[in-house]
Protein backbone atom coordinates (compact mmCIF):
# COMPACT_ATOMS: atom_id res chain seq x y z
CA UNK A 1 0.00 0.00 0.00
CA UNK A 2 1.41 3.36 -0.99
CA UNK A 3 1.39 6.29 1.33
CA UNK A 4 -1.45 7.84 -0.73
CA UNK A 5 -3.54 4.68 -0.53
CA UNK A 6 -3.02 4.55 3.20
CA UNK A 7 -4.11 8.15 3.51
CA UNK A 8 -7.25 7.48 1.43
CA UNK A 9 -8.06 4.37 3.45
CA UNK A 10 -7.58 6.33 6.67
CA UNK A 11 -9.85 9.10 5.46
CA UNK A 12 -12.56 6.61 4.44
CA UNK A 13 -12.32 4.92 7.83
CA UNK A 14 -12.68 8.27 9.58
CA UNK A 15 -15.68 9.24 7.45
CA UNK A 16 -17.36 5.87 8.06
CA UNK A 17 -16.78 6.24 11.80
CA UNK A 18 -18.36 9.66 11.64
CA UNK A 19 -21.38 8.37 9.72
CA UNK A 20 -21.78 5.45 12.09
CA UNK A 21 -21.71 7.72 15.13
CA UNK A 22 -24.01 10.47 13.84
CA UNK A 23 -27.38 8.84 14.71
CA UNK A 24 -26.37 8.41 18.36
CA UNK A 25 -25.87 12.16 18.78
CA UNK A 26 -29.27 13.43 19.90
CA UNK A 27 -29.43 17.12 20.69
CA UNK A 28 -32.78 18.07 22.20
CA UNK A 29 -33.88 21.43 20.83
CA UNK A 30 -37.56 22.05 21.33
CA UNK A 31 -39.64 23.14 18.32
CA UNK A 32 -40.60 26.45 19.92
CA UNK A 33 -36.92 27.41 20.11
CA UNK A 34 -36.41 26.52 16.45
CA UNK A 35 -39.53 28.47 15.53
CA UNK A 36 -38.44 31.50 17.55
CA UNK A 37 -35.03 31.57 15.85
CA UNK A 38 -36.42 31.57 12.31
CA UNK A 39 -35.81 34.64 10.19
CA UNK A 40 -38.89 36.88 10.33
CA UNK A 41 -39.67 36.42 6.63
CA UNK A 42 -39.48 32.62 6.92
CA UNK A 43 -41.71 32.66 10.02
CA UNK A 44 -44.35 34.78 8.28
CA UNK A 45 -44.34 32.42 5.28
CA UNK A 46 -44.47 29.37 7.57
CA UNK A 47 -47.37 30.76 9.62
CA UNK A 48 -49.32 31.41 6.41
CA UNK A 49 -48.64 27.89 5.06
CA UNK A 50 -49.68 26.31 8.37
CA UNK A 51 -52.78 28.55 8.67
CA UNK A 52 -53.91 27.49 5.18
CA UNK A 53 -53.33 23.78 5.81
CA UNK A 54 -55.22 23.90 9.12
CA UNK A 55 -58.15 25.61 7.38
CA UNK A 56 -58.13 22.97 4.62
CA UNK A 57 -57.99 20.05 7.08
CA UNK A 58 -60.37 20.86 9.94
CA UNK A 59 -60.76 17.16 10.83
CA UNK A 60 -57.11 16.99 11.91
CA UNK A 61 -57.37 19.75 14.52
CA UNK B 1 -30.12 34.17 3.22
CA UNK B 2 -27.68 31.47 4.24
CA UNK B 3 -25.16 33.94 5.62
CA UNK B 4 -27.57 35.01 8.38
CA UNK B 5 -28.11 31.49 9.68
CA UNK B 6 -26.16 30.67 12.80
CA UNK B 7 -24.27 27.37 12.16
CA UNK B 8 -25.37 26.03 15.56
CA UNK B 9 -29.02 26.67 14.70
CA UNK B 10 -28.57 25.06 11.29
CA UNK B 11 -27.06 21.98 12.93
CA UNK B 12 -29.87 21.81 15.46
CA UNK B 13 -32.46 22.09 12.71
CA UNK B 14 -30.73 19.28 10.82
CA UNK B 15 -30.76 17.04 13.90
CA UNK B 16 -34.44 17.76 14.54
CA UNK B 17 -35.14 16.96 10.90
CA UNK B 18 -33.49 13.56 11.32
CA UNK B 19 -35.42 12.89 14.51
CA UNK B 20 -38.70 13.83 12.83
CA UNK B 21 -37.89 11.59 9.88
CA UNK B 22 -37.22 8.73 12.28
CA UNK B 23 -40.47 9.37 14.15
CA UNK B 24 -42.65 9.75 11.05
CA UNK B 25 -42.84 6.04 10.06
CA UNK B 26 -44.42 5.11 13.40
CA UNK B 27 -47.17 7.68 12.85
CA UNK B 28 -47.59 6.51 9.27
CA UNK B 29 -47.91 2.83 10.18
CA UNK B 30 -50.39 3.65 12.97
CA UNK B 31 -52.48 5.58 10.45
CA UNK B 32 -52.35 2.82 7.85
CA UNK B 33 -53.69 0.23 10.28
CA UNK B 34 -56.68 2.30 11.40
CA UNK B 35 -57.49 4.25 8.23
CA UNK B 36 -59.91 1.63 6.97
CA UNK B 37 -61.62 1.15 10.32
CA UNK B 38 -62.25 4.76 11.24
CA UNK B 39 -63.72 7.77 9.46
CA UNK B 40 -62.19 11.19 9.92
CA UNK B 41 -65.29 12.30 11.82
CA UNK B 42 -65.08 9.33 14.22
CA UNK B 43 -61.39 10.02 14.72
CA UNK B 44 -61.99 13.65 15.63
CA UNK B 45 -64.96 12.84 17.88
CA UNK B 46 -62.91 10.25 19.78
CA UNK B 47 -59.99 12.66 20.17
CA UNK B 48 -62.25 15.52 21.29
CA UNK B 49 -63.99 13.36 23.90
CA UNK B 50 -60.63 12.17 25.28
CA UNK B 51 -59.45 15.79 25.40
CA UNK B 52 -62.60 16.80 27.28
CA UNK B 53 -61.93 13.93 29.71
CA UNK B 54 -58.38 15.17 30.30
CA UNK B 55 -56.85 11.92 29.01
CA UNK B 56 -55.00 13.55 26.11
CA UNK B 57 -54.24 17.11 25.08
CA UNK B 58 -52.53 19.45 22.66
CA UNK B 59 -48.76 19.74 22.99
CA UNK B 60 -46.31 22.53 22.16
CA UNK B 61 -44.84 20.51 19.29
CA UNK B 62 -48.16 20.73 17.41
CA UNK B 63 -49.27 17.15 18.09
CA UNK B 64 -51.75 15.50 20.48
CA UNK B 65 -50.18 13.63 23.39
CA UNK B 66 -51.12 11.36 26.28
CA UNK B 67 -51.64 12.94 29.70
CA UNK B 68 -53.27 10.06 31.63
CA UNK B 69 -51.69 6.83 30.39
CA UNK B 70 -53.77 4.59 32.68
CA UNK B 71 -57.02 5.84 31.12
CA UNK B 72 -55.93 5.31 27.51
CA UNK B 73 -57.95 2.88 25.38
CA UNK B 74 -57.05 1.26 22.04
CA UNK B 75 -59.70 3.44 20.34
CA UNK B 76 -58.24 6.66 21.72
CA UNK B 77 -54.72 5.56 20.83
CA UNK B 78 -55.75 4.72 17.26
CA UNK B 79 -57.63 8.00 16.77
CA UNK B 80 -54.76 10.01 18.22
CA UNK B 81 -52.25 8.16 16.04
CA UNK B 82 -54.23 8.83 12.89
CA UNK B 83 -54.66 12.50 13.74
CA UNK B 84 -50.95 12.90 14.48
CA UNK B 85 -50.01 11.09 11.27
CA UNK B 86 -52.19 13.48 9.28
CA UNK B 87 -50.68 16.46 11.05
CA UNK B 88 -47.13 15.17 10.45
CA UNK B 89 -47.77 15.21 6.72
CA UNK B 90 -49.20 18.75 6.84
CA UNK B 91 -46.26 20.00 8.90
CA UNK B 92 -43.84 18.36 6.46
CA UNK B 93 -45.56 20.14 3.55
CA UNK B 94 -45.71 23.52 5.32
CA UNK B 95 -42.09 23.31 6.46
CA UNK B 96 -40.93 22.43 2.98
CA UNK B 97 -42.98 25.22 1.37
CA UNK B 98 -41.53 27.81 3.77
CA UNK B 99 -37.97 26.52 3.50
CA UNK B 100 -37.77 25.23 7.07
CA UNK B 101 -38.56 22.08 9.04
CA UNK B 102 -41.67 20.11 9.95
CA UNK B 103 -40.80 20.71 13.63
CA UNK B 104 -40.96 24.48 13.12
CA UNK B 105 -44.33 24.06 11.36
CA UNK B 106 -45.60 22.06 14.36
CA UNK B 107 -44.59 24.86 16.69
CA UNK B 108 -46.30 27.41 14.43
CA UNK B 109 -49.46 25.30 14.48
CA UNK B 110 -49.49 25.18 18.30
CA UNK B 111 -48.92 28.94 18.60
CA UNK B 112 -51.76 29.68 16.17
CA UNK B 113 -54.24 27.30 17.85
CA UNK B 114 -53.30 27.89 21.49
CA UNK B 115 -55.97 30.53 22.16
CA UNK B 116 -58.64 28.14 20.79
CA UNK B 117 -57.96 25.43 23.41
CA UNK B 118 -61.22 25.33 25.43
CA UNK B 119 -61.25 26.23 29.11
CA UNK B 120 -60.82 23.13 31.27
CA UNK B 121 -58.80 21.20 28.68
CA UNK B 122 -55.19 20.25 29.26
CA UNK B 123 -52.19 21.19 27.13
CA UNK B 124 -48.48 20.47 27.43
CA UNK B 125 -46.41 23.65 27.31
CA UNK B 126 -43.01 24.13 25.68
CA UNK B 127 -41.30 23.11 28.95
CA UNK B 128 -43.12 19.75 28.81
CA UNK B 129 -45.46 20.52 31.72
CA UNK B 130 -49.17 19.64 31.49
CA UNK B 131 -51.34 22.66 32.36
CA UNK B 132 -55.07 23.28 32.38
CA UNK B 133 -56.75 26.11 30.50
Amino acid sequence: MTRTEAAVAGTIALVMTGVACTPTVRVQVDPITIYAKLDADVRIRLDQEVRDLIAQNPDLF
Amino acid sequence: MMKRINPAVAAAVAVIGLAAAAAAPSFASAAATVATAMSRQDMRATVNQAKADGIIGEMADGYVGVRLEDRMTPAIRAAMGEMNAGRAELYRQAGQAAGTTAAAAGASSYQQRFSAIPAGQWYRDDAGVWRQR
